[in-house]
């Protein structure tokens, strides 16, 4: 117990196992930032998206088409219950598309529901509007979500990553490394 | 009195189409051809200057750039018949950040003038404060975001409420089109009167 208790350096996330759920259009660094990140502190992490697993996600830098993807897992083979936390980057076009994704949807209200953490960047919260997790929560994200986020009985500030409960969320790519930080506790308070 | 049958019925009216990099392109190009064949005069507007260009997009796939013909900044609604705001989703998440592509729009309400909307083009509304109480449709990811704000959302090619025209998606541009010119036939000018 004393060993497995605290675990000095950089393996804090030895065995949890985060989901990351986009599509096309991500902002391909809110993605690599992130899951480099939690590797390094051990954790295993899975892409999952509405695409099969084997096809490729188009990421974007900004306006610019970036690198490609393999999905790991497609969202409707993936159980909540087999995560410890869930991350959504941003890209304006990859969040549009996942609000129509009814398992996608129904994968982050699952998070939600079971109180696990969700970590969601720049365009990345667009979904939990539909997914239901938005309503008296204190939140941040890309401005242009400023007023969707209200609309839907969010308490919505300016700051590089708000956390409210077990959820996190930031604004922009420059804010990623305090969005990793954020993560990482969330996940190394996890019992 | 009269009935005027011709081809240029909106000879004289002056159309202003608002939009940035991300703009679906054939969302742009066919509402803007179709009102020129039929008269009006088309004016491209963006937060960016006259003379820098605008990126279009096929879907996720970088399409043709096009000049930008004046800056929001120095257009006035009260020297437009109409507004239309094309979608493709980048579009109109970039004109959200801009005060005057905002407040430009919110004049076309105030002056109740037609503003037609396609898309992901709607979702500008919901800052310029149009969307409350209006009936309207969008691109289906728009709707809990236009519900959440007061609109009544319908899943139909076009939707007309009081001078807002909207619709969901490239292949609705036929109707689209026909309802942005049914608007502008109607404002205030158009009717042609008894010495027509």
């Amino acid at each position: 117990m004393q060993q497995n208790a605290q675990q000095a350096g950089g393996r804090a996330l030895q065995g949890k196992r985060v989901a990351i759920l986009m599509t096309d259009g991500v902002e391909q660094v809110e993605y690599t930032g992130p899951r480099g990140f939690l590797e390094e502190q051990g954790a295993q992490v899975t892409l999952v998206s509405p695409k099969g697993a084997g096809e490729e996600i188009q990421g974007m830098n900004h306006m610019d088409l970036g690198d490609k993807f393999k999905v790991e897992m497609n969202v409707r083979d993936a159980q909540p219950g087999d995560f410890d936390a869930l991350v959504l980057p941003g890209g304006v076009a990859n969040p549009d598309q996942l609000r129509l994704s009814a398992e996608s949807i129904g994968f982050i209200r699952e998070f939600g529901m079971k109180n696990k953490p969700i970590a969601a960047i720049c365009h990345g919260p667009w979904t939990l509007i539909d997914a239901e997790l938005v309503t008296g929560r204190r939140m941040t994200s890309w401005p242009t979500l400023q007023t969707d986020l209200q609309n839907a009985g969010a308490q919505w500030s300016d700051e590089q990553v708000v956390v409210d409960g077990r959820l996190v969320t930031s604004r922009k790519p420059d804010d990623i490394p305090a969005f990793n930080q954020a993560i990482l506790k969330e996940l190394a308070e996890e019992k | 009195m009269m009935e005027q049958v011709s081809n240029r019925p909106l000879e004289g009216k002056r159309v202003a189409m608002l939009m940035t990099d991300g703009v679906e392109q054939i969302e742009y190009t066919s509402p803007r051809s179709y009102l020129e064949e039929r008269g009006a005069t088309v004016v491209l507007l963006s937060p960016k200057d006259a003379g820098e260009e605008v990126q279009g997009f096929n879907h996720l796939q970088q399409g043709d750039r096009f000049r930008v013909e004046m800056n929001v900044r120095d257009a006035n609604p009260t020297d437009f018949d109409a507004l239309v705001l094309p979608g493709g989703v980048a579009n109109p998440d970039n004109l959200r950040m801009s005060r005057e592509a905002i407040d430009f729009i919110r004049g076309f309400s105030v002056e109740d003038k037609p503003v037609g909307a396609i898309c992901h083009g709607p979702w500008t509304l919901i800052d310029a404060g149009i969307a409350t109480s209006k009936h309207m449709t969008s691109w289906p990811s728009l709707k809990k975001d236009l519900i959440n704000a007061g609109a009544e959302w319908t899943d139909d090619e076009v939707v007309i409420d009081d001078r807002l025209v909207t619709s969901r998606k490239p292949d609705d541009l036929p109707a689209f089109n026909d309802a942005l010119v049914k608007e502008l036939m109607l404002a205030p000018g158009t009717d042609p009167g008894p010495t027509a």
